[in-house]
C-alpha cells in the first residue's frame, strides 16, 4: 500500500489560514505521483476559493515563520466521518475507483512562537506536535493506520463456584459489570454445575444492568411503614392502565421501544424521551449525536418501525460561568454545552428531522454529570397492507438481520457503566461518534422494506447492542440462536463477547422471513445499507450463542430475564433541604431592592436567559410541517412555548396537529420531590393547553434521572434520596389520574454522580438534583388557529387560574431563592388538581370560541417574567394593576402551577368575562403601545430589558 | 398530459417528500406525477431524466456534506448524467435545486457552464453558522427571464436553514457573468450581492438557498406580521412552482 497526504485549509471567516482539514490517503496498486493528485484538485477541493495541497512540505512552511504543528486525529477505531466521505469522492474518479482505499482524517495546525495549542479530547483523539526546523516530514505524512490491536480470540470460561462474596463482588467490578453482591451470588448459583462464559456473563450484565432492567423502580420499598411492590408498577403503570379504558387512543404503553398514541384516523404517533448523560460528560459532541441518534432508532424500532418527525431537547448543565476549580477530568461546563449543542445540532439537521422544542438550564450541581435528554416523536400508518403496524410479528424461524454499520470496540459496557458513577477508572470506550448518513440511508431503507412487509419485526440496537436487541426480540418467539462469526466488523480482532454487546451505532435488528430474505438483501444493497444475516430466532427456550463452530453462550430466557432477584430498599424523607454547594464556599445573596433590578437579575439568569442563538442553529422546520416553532418574529424573536407540527405533511387530512412541550424543575426537588412533580408535569400540561390543544388528547412521558438512592459508603443520604423519588412518583401518579393524561413511555437513569477529587487533592462528590422531567404530547384540532404569547396593543390582559385570596401573601418558588436573600413558603398551598383539570377544559373551550388574542404559561419568574415575555414580540408595554389585597412580590414573582397569562380583544372582553369566574381570573391591565412596564413608581423598557435578556449567553 | 415530476432522495437528501408535495400543493392530481427516485437509481438510469419535465434536487446534507456541501453528489452527477442533463435542459427540462440541491447544481457548474471552469462557489456563512430564520428577498429583473418566475414580482418570504449558503465569485468578470433572480433583503450572510439564488443562462435551471417548500401555507410563516400578508406570501410561493407546471403544460409533450 502506498500512502499520500491531502490538506485542505479550512477558512472561516476571520481566521487565519494556519487550519488544515487533513486526510491520510493509503491506497493499493501502483504509485500515484504528487502531480497525478495534483489532477484531482477540482474533484477533491473548490477551485473557487480552496487550495489544496499534496504532501505539504514542513521545510517551506517553515519560512511562513511558523514554529511548530499540531496534528490531531481520531484515534483507532473512532468514526471517522469526514474519512468516509472522502474516500466515497476518491473513488468516483478513474485513478482510483478500483482501488483498496484506506482513508484517517485529522486536522493540522501550524502555530507560531508561543501559540497555544489546539484544544481537543483525548478520549477520542490523539494530538503529535512536531517543532520546526525539522519536523520529521516522513512522519507527518506516513501517519501510521492503527486498530485497535488485534487480541488472541478466545472465550473465556469464568467458575465462579467456590468464590466468596468479596470475591465475587470484587470480579465484577474489575470487569465493568455493575453487578451486586446478590445478583452475583444468584448468578454463582445458577451456574453451580459448570463454569459460565464470558459471553453469558456479560449477557447478564448488559441484560440487568439498572440502565436496561429499572431494577430500582422494579424494588420492594419500605416508606412509611408500608412496603411500595414496584414504584413503576404502582406509580407510573396502574394509573396509566386505570384509564386505558377511557383513553382508547393509548394503544401501546410501556411494551415497545415507545408509546402510541391513536390521535388520528390513519396514523399513529409514537414518542420517547432517553438520557445520554455520561457519554455526554466524557465527549459532549459524540454524547450528544448518539444520543439523538439514539433516541431516533428507538422511533425506527417502534412498531413495525416508524417515521422520525420531530425532536426535543432538554439539556442541564454546570453554570456557564463557573471559575470555581473544577475537580479533575471534568470539562468546564460550557465546553460541555457547546459540544453538546453541536451534537443536537448534526443529529436533528443531518438526519432531516426538525429540532421543534427544549430547554436548557443551568445549576452547579449538573457540573459532574450534564442531564442531555433527547426525544423523537414518529409517525406510523395503522395498517401497512392490512397488517397492524402497532404490533410485532416475529416467529420461530424468522432470521436475525442485522442492518446498518459494522461493529467495532466503541460503546462497549455503555450500559454498565451508565450504572455506576463517573470516576477515573470510566472506560474511554464508551465514547462513540455517531454517523448520521449512515443511519439516515438505514431509515430510507427501513421505511422501503416495511411498506413491502420484507421484515416481519423490527428493534433497534442501543444500550447492550446485539445481545441485548436479539434477547428482547428472542422472548416473543421463545428462543433464538446467534451466529457472531457473521457479524461485520469494522477491524479484526474483537473477542465474541465484544461483538455480541457492543454498542457501536447506526444498527437495527429485523426479523426476516426466509423466502423474503434474498428481496431485503437485494434492496438494502441497493440502497448502500448492509445487512447481514446473524441468526435465527427459535422456540428453544433459550439463547444460544455461536462464534465459528463452538457454542460459546447457552442461556435460559427465563433466567436472563425473570432470573434478577428483586431489591429490597429502604426510603425514608428528612423533610426539605437547603441547597448544598459543592464549592466549599456559597455564593452570597443580594437583598430584593427595585422591581426593576429584580427582573433584570431574573433576565439574566441563564435558565431564563433568552437560548436563541443557540437554537437557531437547529432546524426547525425541515419536512414543512412546523407549524409552532420555537420562534415568532425575527428582531426582536419572541419564544413560544410548545412545538406543533402539522399531521398534513404526514399524511394527515386536513389543519390537525400534534404538539410537544416538556416541563421540568429540579430546583423544587429541595422542597419536595412531590412539588417538583406536580410543577413539572403541570407546566408540560399547560404549554400544550396555552396553544389551543384538547386537555382530553394529551398523553404524558417521564424521564426520572436521580442521583443514587442505593445505600454504600459514599452514599450517607441514600434513603432520603430514595424517598424523594417514592414522593415524585406518588404526586405524578394523582396528577396522571386526576388529569386523566395516561403516561405512555418513560426511562430513568439513576447514577447521575460523580466521585472525584479537586486540584487540592481534597475529595468532592457533586450529584445532581433529582429531575423530573415531564414531556407531553397533544392533539391540536387546528393549526390554523395555534393562541401564541404574543400581545397585541389595546387588548386586555389577565392572569387566569384559580386564585384565592391567600394565595399571593408569601413568596412561594424557586427561582428568586437563588438570587436573593428570601425564603419559599415550604408547601405548594392552592393548587388543586380536579379544579385545575377543569379548568384547562373550560379554557380549551375559550380557544375553541375564539376568546383568546394570546396565551403564555407562567413558569420560572412567575407572572411579571410571563409579563415580558408577552409583551416582546410586538415591543409593546403595559401599566400593572396589581390587587391591593396581593403582597406585590409574591403576585409577580411566585411560581405556583396552574396558571395561564392572556389577552383578550376588546371585542371579546365581554364574552370572556362571562366564561372565566372572578375566581378564576384577575384583569392586570391594558396591552399599551408604550414599550414599558409601568409599576408602582417604576418604568421598567421592554427593548432595555429584550437586549439585556438576549446576550447573557 | 400530466406533468411529471422527477425528485431524487436517499444518500443524506431529506427534503424529498415535502418537494414533491409542493408540487401536489399547487395542482391538480390529475395534472402531475410526482415521482421520487434513489439517487443510486437514478444514476445508474440518468436517461430516466428525459421521460421527466421537472427534476429536483431536495435540501438535506447528501453524503454527510463532510467536505464541501454538495460535493459528492455533483462529481457522482458529473460523471454519469452531464449529457443527459444538457440534452434535458436544451429540449424544455425545469431544474430546481433548494438548499442542498443549489450545492449541488453549483459543485455540478451549471450556473456558468457545465463545461467550463467554475467560477462561483456556496461557502460557510460569514458568522460561521447554520442558521434558521425567515428571510425576505428580492425578486429581481433577472429573474423575469425565467419560466420559473413567469409575472412575479414584488418579494417572498422564506426560511433559510444553511450553514454553507454564502455566494462567491472568483472575480468581476465571474461576478457580472451571473443571473440571480433573488437578493436578501438583509445580509444574513455575507453573500455576494446579497444573492439568495442563481439561473443559469437559459433561466431554466434555478437554485437556491432558502426553502420554498417549506413556505406554502400561511400557517407555517412565524414572522410578526399580519395573517393577510402571509396569505399573500404563501400565494406567491406557490406561483413559483405553479409556473414550472405551465411552462410545461404549455409546452406540451415536446421531448418525450
Amino acid at each position: 500500500m502506498n500512502q499520500t497526504l491531502i490538506a485542505l485549509p479550512l477558512r472561516h471567516a476571520n481566521e487565519h489560514e494556519n487550519h488544515f482539514q487533513a486526510f491520510w490517503v493509503r491506497y493499493s496498486g501502483s504509485p500515484i505521483s504528487d502531480q497525478e493528485f495534483l489532477n484531482l484538485s477540482s474533484l477533491l477541493s473548490d477551485r473557487v476559493d480552496q487550495d489544496f495541497w499534496i504532501n505539504p512540505n514542513a521545510k517551506n512552511l517553515h519560512s511562513l515563520s511558523y514554529s511548530s504543528l499540531q496534528v490531531v486525529s481520531f484515534r483507532p477505531g473512532v468514526t471517522d466521518n469526514p474519512a468516509s466521505s472522502f474516500k466515497e469522492l476518491l473513488h468516483i474518479h478513474p485513478l482510483l475507483q478500483s482501488r483498496a482505499l484506506q482513508v484517517h482524517s485529522g486536522e493540522i495546525y501550524f502555530l507560531k512562537e508561543g501559540a497555544k495549542q489546539a484544544h481537543y479530547n483525548p478520549l477520542i483523539h490523539d494530538s503529535k506536535t512536531y517543532h520546526f526546523p525539522s519536523p520529521n516530514q516522513a512522519e507527518l505524512q506516513n501517519k501510521v493506520f492503527s486498530y485497535p490491536s488485534p487480541q488472541e480470540i478466545q472465550v473465556e470460561k469464568i467458575d465462579l463456584r467456590g468464590l466468596n462474596p468479596a470475591q465475587l463482588v470484587d470480579l465484577s467490578k474489575k470487569r465493568f459489570w455493575a453487578l451486586s453482591e446478590v445478583e452475583m451470588l444468584v448468578i454463582q448459583n445458577h451456574f453451580h454445575e459448570r463454569s459460565v462464559s464470558d459471553v453469558e456473563i456479560e449477557v447478564l450484565a448488559q441484560t440487568w444492568s439498572e440502565h436496561c432492567k429499572h431494577k430500582i423502580f422494579a424494588a420492594n420499598i419500605e416508606y412509611e411503614g408500608k412496603t411500595i411492590k414496584s414504584l413503576f408498577k404502582t406509580f407510573i403503570e396502574k394509573p396509566t392502565h386505570d384509564l386505558q379504558e377511557k383513553k382508547k387512543w393509548a394503544i401501546s404503553v410501556f411494551k415497545d421501544n415507545a408509546g402510541i398514541v391513536r390521535f388520528h384516523d390513519d396514523f399513529d404517533l409514537c414518542i420517547k424521551v432517553e438520557t445520554h448523560n455520561s457519554p455526554s460528560a466524557l465527549d459532549p459532541y459524540g454524547g450528544a449525536l448518539t444520543g439523538i441518534l439514539g433516541v431516533n432508532r428507538d422511533i425506527m424500532g417502534t412498531g413495525l418501525g416508524a417515521r422520525p418527525i420531530a425532536n426535543t431537547n432538554v439539556l442541564l448543565f454546570g453554570l456557564p460561568n463557573e471559575t470555581g476549580p473544577l475537580p479533575k477530568g471534568l470539562l468546564h461546563p460550557m465546553e460541555i454545552f457547546t459540544g453538546v449543542h453541536r451534537g443536537i445540532q448534526d443529529g436533528g439537521n443531518k438526519s432531516g428531522i426538525p429540532t421543534i422544542n427544549g430547554a436548557i438550564h443551568f445549576d452547579e450541581s449538573f457540573s459532574g454529570k450534564p442531564l442531555v435528554f433527547c426525544g423523537t416523536v414518529g409517525v406510523l400508518p395503522h395498517t401497512i397492507q392490512g397488517i397492524e403496524s402497532a404490533s410485532k410479528g416475529q416467529v420461530p424461524g424468522d432470521l436475525i438481520v442485522m442492518v446498518g454499520g459494522a461493529v467495532g470496540l466503541d460503546g462497549i459496557h455503555g450500559a454498565t457503566s451508565s450504572s455506576l458513577a463517573l470516576d477515573h477508572t470510566t472506560p474511554s470506550s464508551m465514547v462513540q461518534i455517531g454517523d448520521p448518513l449512515t443511519q439516515k440511508r438505514v431509515l430510507d431503507f427501513m421505511m422501503e422494506a416495511r411498506d413491502q412487509l420484507l421484515y416481519s419485526s423490527v428493534t433497534d440496537n442501543g444500550a447492550g447492542g446485539l445481545s441485548s436487541s436479539v434477547g428482547e426480540m428472542a422472548e416473543q418467539t421463545g428462543g433464538a440462536k446467534v451466529f457472531l462469526h457473521e457479524v461485520p466488523l469494522k477491524y479484526p480482532g474483537l473477542l465474541p463477547w465484544q461483538i455480541f454487546v457492543s454498542e457501536s451505532q447506526e444498527r437495527m435488528t429485523l426479523a426476516v422471513p426466509k423466502e423474503k430474505i434474498e428481496k431485503l438483501k437485494a434492496l438494502a444493497d441497493s440502497r448502500g445499507v448492509a445487512a447481514s444475516v446473524v441468526g435465527e430466532f427459535t422456540q428453544s427456550g433459550q439463547l444460544e450463542i455461536f462464534y465459528q463452530n463452538e457454542l460459546v453462550g447457552n442461556l435460559s430466557l427465563e433466567f436472563l430475564h425473570h432470573g434478577l432477584p428483586k431489591m429490597n430498599l429502604k426510603a425514608k424523607w428528612n423533610g426539605p433541604e437547603t441547597r448544598k454547594t459543592w464549592k466549599k464556599v456559597a455564593a452570597k445573596k443580594a437583598a430584593l431592592s427595585t422591581i426593576q433590578h429584580t427582573l433584570e437579575t431574573l433576565a439574566r439568569d441563564p435558565s431564563l436567559a433568552s437560548k436563541e442563538k443557540w437554537v437557531r442553529q437547529y432546524d426547525h422546520e425541515v419536512q414543512a410541517g412546523t407549524a409552532l416553532k420555537p420562534f415568532e418574529g425575527i428582531s426582536p424573536a419572541a419564544p413560544n412555548d410548545s412545538g406543533i407540527i402539522w399531521m398534513g405533511a404526514h399524511g394527515g387530512k386536513g389543519f390537525e396537529g400534534a404538539g410537544v412541550a416538556s416541563g421540568l424543575c429540579p430546583d423544587f426537588s429541595l422542597l419536595d420531590g412531590g412539588i417538583m412533580a406536580l410543577i413539572a408535569a403541570d407546566e408540560a400540561v399547560r404549554n400544550l393547553i396555552v396553544t389551543g390543544i384538547d386537555p382530553d388528547k394529551i398523553a404524558l412521558i417521564d424521564n426520572f434521572c436521580w442521583p443514587d438512592p442505593l445505600p454504600g459508603p459514599t452514599n450517607p443520604d441514600a434513603e432520603h434520596k430514595l424517598a424523594q423519588l417514592v414522593r415524585t412518583c406518588e404526586q405524578l401518579s394523582e396528577l396522571v389520574k386526576t388529569y386523566e393524561m395516561p403516561l405512555i413511555s418513560g426511562k430513568d437513569s439513576m447514577k447521575n454522580d460523580f466521585i472525584g477529587a479537586l486540584p487540592s487533592g481534597e475529595s468532592v462528590k457533586i450529584s445532581v438534583l433529582p429531575t423530573l422531567l415531564v414531556t407531553a404530547l397533544g392533539y391540536h384540532p387546528d393549526v390554523r388557529k395555534i393562541v401564541k404569547p404574543h400581545a397585541e396593543a389595546g387588548n386586555h390582559m389577565y392572569l387566569l387560574g384559580l386564585h384565592s385570596s391567600g394565595q399571593y401573601l408569601r413568596y412561594f418558588g424557586a427561582t428568586l431563592q437563588k438570587h436573593f436573600d428570601i425564603e419559599s413558603a415550604q408547601k405548594l398551598e392552592n393548587f388543586n388538581l380536579k379544579a385545575t383539570r377543569e379548568f384547562y377544559q373550560k379554557f380549551y373551550q375559550a380557544t375553541r370560541n375564539t376568546l383568546i388574542a394570546s396565551a403564555h404559561d407562567l413558569s420560572e419568574g412567575g407572572l411579571l417574567f410571563a409579563v415580558f415575555e408577552s409583551l416582546m414580540l410586538n415591543q409593546v408595554g403595559i401599566k400593572l394593576a396589581v390587587p391591593p389585597e396581593h403582597h406585590l412580590t409574591s403576585f409577580l414573582f411566585n411560581e405556583n402551577p396552574g396558571r395561564i397569562l392572556v389577552s383578550v380583544k376588546p371585542s371579546q372582553v365581554s364574552a370572556f368575562e362571562s366564561h372565566f369566574s372572578v375566581n378564576e381570573r384577575i384583569f392586570i391591565g391594558e396591552v399599551n403601545s408604550s414599550a414599558t412596564i409601568e409599576l408602582k413608581d417604576e418604568k421598567i423598557s421592554i427593548a432595555a430589558l429584550t437586549h439585556l435578556w438576549r446576550n447573557v449567553i | 398530459m400530466r406533468t411529471s415530476i422527477l425528485v431524487i432522495y436517499g444518500d443524506g437528501i431529506n427534503c424529498e417528500r415535502e418537494t414533491a408535495r409542493a408540487f401536489e400543493t399547487v395542482s391538480a392530481p390529475d395534472q402531475i406525477v410526482t415521482h421520487l427516485m434513489h439517487v443510486n437509481e437514478f444514476l445508474k438510469k440518468p436517461e430516466v431524466l428525459l421521460e421527466h419535465q421537472i427534476f429536483c434536487i431536495p435540501g438535506g446534507f447528501s453524503f454527510g456534506d463532510e467536505l464541501r456541501s454538495g460535493k459528492i453528489l455533483a462529481e457522482k452527477m458529473r460523471t454519469s448524467m452531464t449529457t443527459v442533463f444538457e440534452k434535458f435542459t436544451k429540449t424544455g427540462g425545469l431544474t430546481l435545486g433548494v438548499c442542498n440541491g443549489f450545492q449541488v447544481l453549483i459543485q455540478l457548474g451549471v450556473f456558468t457552464g457545465i463545461r467550463e471552469l467554475r467560477t462561483v462557489t456556496l461557502a460557510t456563512n460569514d458568522h460561521g453558522k447554520f442558521l434558521d430564520r425567515w428571510v425576505e428577498v428580492k425578486i429581481t429583473k433577472e429573474a423575469e427571464k425565467s419560466p420559473w418566475f413567469k409575472g412575479m414580482t414584488g418579494t417572498l418570504k422564506l426560511p433559510m436553514r444553511h450553514k454553507e449558503g454564502r455566494i462567491v465569485v472568483q472575480d468581476e468578470k465571474a461576478a457580472s457573468a451571473l443571473h440571480i433572480p433573488l437578493q436578501y433583503l438583509e445580509d444574513v450572510n455575507g453573500a455576494h450581492s446579497r444573492a439568495a439564488g442563481l439561473l443559469d443562462a437559459s433561466g431554466q435551471i434555478l437554485g437556491l438557498m432558502p426553502h420554498p417548500e417549506a413556505a406554502l401555507h400561511s400557517f407555517l410563516n412565524p414572522l410578526a406580521i399580519s395573517t393577510e400578508a402571509k396569505e399573500k406570501n404563501a400565494m406567491l410561493v406557490r406561483t413559483l412552482f405553479q409556473n414550472a407546471l405551465q411552462f410545461q403544460q404549455a409546452k406540451g409533450t415536446l421531448h418525450t
